[in-house]
């Protein structure tokens, strides 16, 4: 709760939002809350949770940044995956909490199974003690720029996406590709991160690009399976072939 | 009653920024056990993912050195850094570039494969390595992989609510589960705060910075110094009232103008020569002069304008900002934003030596939470640097003084008890306890602080605010209640539990503001508006003895560099570098 949203000495209008709030220590079943706003231009939803904190209505929801670098706020607003930092308060607007994890409180979700695949996935450089010093070629800076380093996993793409996961073909959702290939692109990598994202389901992705609609970061890691996809393809065409390469 | 678990380690790392993952890591390095609490959630809580900036650690130009570098931090400090730790900084910090590489970050580089280096307000030559503008982010990456690939194991959301002192020795903490309401005693052979430092009881921008390390480092029996010092960013974004919090320092750098009602460069008054481009302590008590003169802009900020520049440079080396103002609805290339002087960094905190190590045995500190090496003023980028290279010192030395043999076999069963029934207390509804005093006494205090201890201090103001501390410990502390009953993810708990944290830290902060009797870096006093080097070059210490705050004023030793060898820095009296 920051100190920012504490006053609102003119408010340019009263809108109305309704929350879907769950306490396990309290009620069985989650219920809709509606709560009233008196409205700001440009408010954002996290103001608005912060504003009825302020007035006692202790709505658990995460934040921490506010400047969509840390992306803890993610929450169903409008039944659409999108951070409450960066999204404009409307009138009549929902806000739930994401469905794929189970709720701990009101808006807050436990999401400790996202960060088993981290390890699981080795999101990290994997590399040979010796491997210490390298060279980064230019484009793997601009890669890393423009794409790798910007995703904040705000876990929105894991949200929307229709394929996700999918037990029989253990895909793992966009982000986590997107990861596999930010630590394949690195210098010191040295596992096969191709044949790994293939092991892990990319084939199931069904290309609507829900992932790049709802990236609040503007960032596509639907491009990114379409990438590995076609790299495999290649690779299988080259093995059984004999041309192809490069 | 409720029960607790008990948690065992070599070293427990408290905080989830740059700071601790560095200090994990070198610790696990060591071959010794580690836990790290978050209050947040790794990689998503404190600070650094935040930090946009860079790194001060490459001293590129053949004319810089890491004694330019030490010189550098010192005068933007006043003088006032512990200059031994500094000379530490400026000479370790070169390797950590690599290491955090090999961790899986990756940071700008020229075409000839060398790190890319930016300039900083303050900094002499170009020193500070960056990754785009999300340096801060990008270096969490690599750290938090780490974390990850070693296996350091990690609990998130878990907030310490005491340190176990036995017999002045630091032996474990109390942990309050935010998630499950649950209570753990952690036992340790060493402990390494690595939380965040005190800015958050000033009105700062975000979820972080509450000073519960600090507190608690002080109730153990730890020195704090340099309270008095809080830096305030010029240029925070303060309208549209949905972009509050973001910083936009490029702004300055990029050739904006600063432009008060009258659509005047009102820097060209104070300071014709470096105009915007002055220091930050300038600069916010500049703007904070014409807002109070009642030349503001209309929201209450000032207005910031890059109006003037060349619409294609602004998409260029603007991007992110020109993005979220758009996301608005506001055209920066068009139309000025208001921005405003707001807390940044609190350069104060607990006391180390060159070890890590506090004044309590076994109780090491690291990052922000430390001072020492900012001094009077925080050098842009300096910050990151800190993190890393006594985050590592922290964990080596942590685990270096660590074997089983040492490990604290007294279980301080009666001292957790006590924690969970102060807990337990606060749910309780008896007497005048009134609920939900909460958050109307924070609103108050951050208001009041802004007001009285911000950017311009009086010696009136200053006692308005340690009147109304003492109003606060004797109504409203004894009466603290939470209207919120629930167990689980409880926020008003947490606040709750900040409170006395608050009230003891604000309440040594204004008496040493009130004891400074000059002006120095980002201590700027209306009734003192010179730097005094004669009388004031000196550290005001506090310290808990036998129950009592004592405060105590200290020289600073001039072991690295000595004050004559800056002759121009000496013979300005201004309080700002």
């Amino acid at each position: 709760m920051t100190a920012y949203i504490l006053n609102i000495d003119h408010p340019e209008d009263r809108y109305t939002i309704r929350i879907r709030r769950s306490d396990p220590e309290k009620e069985d079943k989650p219920y809709w809350a509606t709560y009233e706003i008196p409205f700001v231009n440009t408010m954002t939803v996290v103001q608005a949770l912060e504003y009825l904190w302020d007035q006692g209505e202790y709505i658990a929801f995460r934040a921490n940044c506010r400047e969509f670098t840390c992306g803890s706020c993610a929450m169903l607003i409008n039944g659409k995956a999108k951070l409450a930092c960066n999204t404009l308060l409307e009138n009549n607007m929902t806000l739930e909490p994401l469905t794929r994890y189970p709720v701990i409180r009101d808006l807050v979700v436990d999401t400790s199974i996202v960060k088993d695949k981290i390890k699981d996935l080795k999101y990290w450089p994997v590399a040979s003690p010796n491997d210490r010093e390298f060279r980064v070629p230019k484009e793997v800076m601009e890669d890393f720029g423009k794409i790798y380093s910007r995703c904040i996993e705000c876990y929105c793409c894991l949200e929307e996406c229709p394929a996700s996961p999918s037990e029989e073909s253990r895909f793992d959702g966009p982000m986590h590709v997107l990861q596999i290939a930010r630590a394949g692109r690195h210098p010191i990598d040295t596992l096969n991160r191709v044949s790994q994202a293939s092991g892990r389901g990319i084939w199931a992705c069904v290309s609507c690009f829900e992932c790049e609609n709802v990236c609040p970061v503007d960032l596509s890691p639907g491009d990114e399976i379409a990438k590995f996809r076609k790299e495999a393809i290649r690779r299988t065409i080259f093995k059984y072939f004999g041309f192809g390469k490069d | 009653m409720i029960g607790y678990e008990i948690l065992r380690t070599d070293v427990l790392v408290v905080g989830g920024g740059a700071a601790a993952c560095m200090a994990a890591i070198s610790a696990k390095n060591e071959g010794v056990d580690v836990l790290m609490l978050d209050k947040g959630q790794l990689g998503k809580s404190g600070c650094s993912p935040n930090a946009h900036g860079g790194m001060a650690i490459y001293h590129k130009d053949k004319n810089d050195s890491w004694k330019v570098h030490v010189e550098d931090t010192l005068m933007s400090g006043g003088f006032l850094n512990d200059q031994k730790i500094v000379k530490t900084l400026c000479q370790e910090g070169a390797k950590f570039g690599r290491i955090l590489e090999n961790y899986g970050s990756l940071f700008n580089r020229d075409d000839n494969g060398s790190y890319s280096v930016r300039k900083f307000g303050g900094h002499r030559y170009k020193r500070s390595i960056f990754c785009g503008d999300e340096t801060g982010h990008e270096m969490m990456a690599g750290l938090r992989r780490e974390v990850h690939r070693q296996n350091i194991s990690f609990r998130d959301e878990v907030m310490l609510i005491k340190l176990l002192v036995d017999e002045g020795e630091v032996t474990g903490a109390v942990g309050w589960d935010i998630a499950t309401g649950g209570f753990y005693q952690i036992l340790a052979s060493s402990v390494i705060l690595a939380t965040a430092d005190c800015s958050g009881l000033w009105p700062s921008a975000s979820e972080r910075q509450r000073g519960d390390g600090v507190y608690m480092a002080f109730e153990a029996g730890a020195e704090l110094t340099d309270l008095e010092f809080i830096q305030y960013h010029p240029t925070h974004a303060w309208w549209p009232y949905g972009i509050r919090g973001s910083v936009s320092e490029s702004f300055r750098s990029e050739g904006g103008y600063l432009l008060n009602s009258e659509n005047e460069r009102f820097m060209g008054r104070y300071d014709p020569e470096k105009m915007e481009l002055a220091t930050r302590d300038k600069v916010s008590v500049c703007i904070h002069k014409e807002i109070l003169a009642g030349r503001g802009a209309v929201n209450g900020g000032i207005l910031a304008s890059v109006t003037h520049l060349d619409p294609d440079h602004i998409a260029k080396r603007l991007p992110l900002i020109l993005k979220k103002y758009m996301g608005f609805g506001y055209d920066i290339r068009k139309q000025p934003i208001e921005v405003k002087p707001r807390p940044h960094y609190h350069c104060g905190g607990v006391m180390i030596n060159g070890q890590g190590k506090t004044k309590v045995p076994r109780l090491f500190a690291a990052g922000a939470i430390t001072a020492g090496v900012h001094g009077a003023n925080r050098l842009g980028t300096n910050a990151l640097v800190d993190i890393l290279v006594y985050g590592h010192i922290a964990g080596r030395k942590a685990a270096s003084g660590t074997n089983k043999k040492t490990f604290p076999k007294i279980n301080l069963d009666h001292q957790v008890r006590e924690e969970i029934r102060r807990v337990a207390s606060l749910f309780e509804e008896t007497g005048k306890k009134q609920p939900g005093i909460v958050p109307p006494l924070r609103r108050k205090h951050w208001e009041m602080m802004d007001a009285h201890m911000g950017v311009l201090r009086t010696e009136e103001g200053m006692n308005t605010m340690l009147k109304e501390i003492k109003r606060a410990e004797t109504e409203d502390l004894p009466n603290l209640t939470v209207k919120d009953k629930s167990h689980i993810y409880n926020y008003e708990l947490r606040d709750a539990l900040e409170i006395p944290f608050r009230l003891t830290i604000e309440k040594m902060a204004t008496q040493a503001a009130l004891a400074r009797q000059e002006s120095r870096g980002s201590h700027y006093r209306e009734d003192f508006t010179k730097r005094n080097d004669r009388d004031w070059l000196k550290n005001i210490v506090f310290y808990r003895k036998d129950g009592e705050i004592k405060m105590e004023i200290r020289d600073v030793e001039e072991s690295v560099v000595r004050l004559d060898e800056l002759p121009d820095y000496t013979a300005s009296d201004s309080p700002w570098h």
